[in-house]
């Protein structure tokens, strides 16, 4: 599992997403943050070889984000054949199991997906 | 003068852009302005959902007139346009309002959250306030608009009939919900796994032959052709779909800058991880 930050976010303070012990964040208070964290950039990079057409470098948009039609927040499952399975928005699906209790299921519905991806 | 507004624009706009809004009448223009609510007359309003939700808090605005005011909120169905029965036993709020001042605007806000109460896509509810005793008197400031459907009631005893809708304002007040997931399966995933194989082939072959019948839910995925009869060239049809090569997203690299990961300053992404089930999560730092 990573996190991509978008290539619009990139002079926000990354403080958050890469502490270690202790955060300096105001939104966060506790750490390590382990998940690799990378960043998206306009640079075309990921836009050559198989993937040439599919975004464009200096269009001041994010060349994966542009690949992938990505929202902010999406949390995207790709089976083991890197084929799309899931594409939930967080935004609009808290999986936070702490705030509304287990009544949206939402953090075990995503467990059940990552799951299920295994078996295709 | 000045400031009251300052702070109810700041205040609506914060609502506006909350994620999990369900529906928002606005601020009101005036909190002398509104529906009374006594003993003699109870007042509802109605929402609809776009999603399966659960509810997280009710916000409403409320300006005291009588000394003291309690009052009883529920949430129910909806029953041919008027207010129905209540959703769930957990449903229903009894609130005593503090006396009003100028910074909270005679805001209030009761959280729901643990309580499950949950609300179907696409569906009509209203939420109804009353009061519980003879000294209760309340005013709910009408929205700004006057395009809701609200309803009134003054048969504050006969709790369920004499309600009488209309179109017009609505109570003030603001719906939090948090959406729940609800992630599509594909035609023929008969089981419901997320998945479409020879698991579901079988079962729709039994259910065919009759030996074991699909529920009703079951019936509308194995139909894979639409034509409203499971048979053999639903199952052609579900071949068809699992042996159906998918595209795979295009693949990418990016370098991971977290000190703390196992993966740091190495170039990962989909290609990195093939072969293996991964999850990508697009979000902005900070």
């Amino acid at each position: 599992m990573m996190g991509i930050n978008g290539f619009q976010y990139i002079n926000d303070s990354i403080d958050c997403m890469i502490c270690n012990d202790e955060c300096t964040s105001s939104t966060c208070n506790s750490g390590p943050r382990i998940l690799p964290w990378a960043q998206d950039y306009d640079d075309g990079i990921n836009c050559s070889n198989d993937n040439i057409g599919l975004c464009q470098e200096n269009d001041e948009a994010g060349d994966l984000w542009d690949l992938w039609d990505i929202t902010l927040r999406d949390f995207i499952i790709l089976d083991k054949n890197g084929i799309e399975f899931a594409r939930i928005n967080l935004t609009y699906n808290n999986p936070d199991p702490t705030e509304l209790g287990e009544c949206s299921g939402n953090y075990q519905k995503i467990k059940d997906l990552i799951l299920a991806a295994r078996n295709r | 003068m000045k400031r009251l507004y300052l702070i109810l624009i700041l205040f609506g706009l914060s609502l506006n852009q909350d994620r999990s809004v369900i529906f928002n009448t606005g601020l009101p223009n005036s909190l002398s302005k509104g529906y009374t609510i006594s003993s003699e007359q109870s007042v509802a309003i109605r929402f609809s959902t776009t999603n399966d939700y659960v509810l997280e808090a009710i916000g409403f605005y409320m300006n005291l007139v009588s000394e003291q005011g309690n009052l009883v909120l529920r949430i129910t169905e909806d029953n041919n346009g008027l207010p129905g029965n209540i959703v769930s036993g957990s449903a229903s709020w009894h609130y005593s309002l503090q006396a009003n001042n100028e910074l909270d605007l005679g805001y209030n806000l009761i959280m729901t959250t643990n309580l499950c109460i949950y609300l179907d896509k696409e569906s009509f509810y209203w939420l109804t306030i009353e009061s519980t005793d003879d000294n209760t008197e309340v005013i709910w400031p009408y929205s700004n608009d006057d395009t809701f459907t609200y309803a009134y009631t003054t048969l504050n005893d006969n709790w369920g009939w004499g309600w009488t809708s209309d179109i017009g304002y609505a109570g003030a007040s603001v719906i939090f919900g948090e959406q729940i997931i609800n992630q599509p399966y594909d035609l023929g995933d008969v089981n419901f796994d997320f998945l479409v194989n020879v698991i579901d082939v079988v079962t729709i072959v039994s259910h065919i032959m009759e030996t074991d019948i699909l529920d009703n839910e079951a019936l509308i995925y194995a139909d894979t052709n639409n034509d409203n009869i499971i048979n053999v060239v639903d199952l052609v049809t579900m071949i068809s779909i699992i042996v159906q090569e998918k595209n795979s997203n295009p693949a990418f690299t990016l370098q991971d800058i977290n000190p703390a990961s196992e993966y740091y300053n190495q170039n990962i992404g989909s290609s990195y991880f093939n072969g293996q089930v991964s999850c990508y999560y697009f979000g902005k730092q900070g």
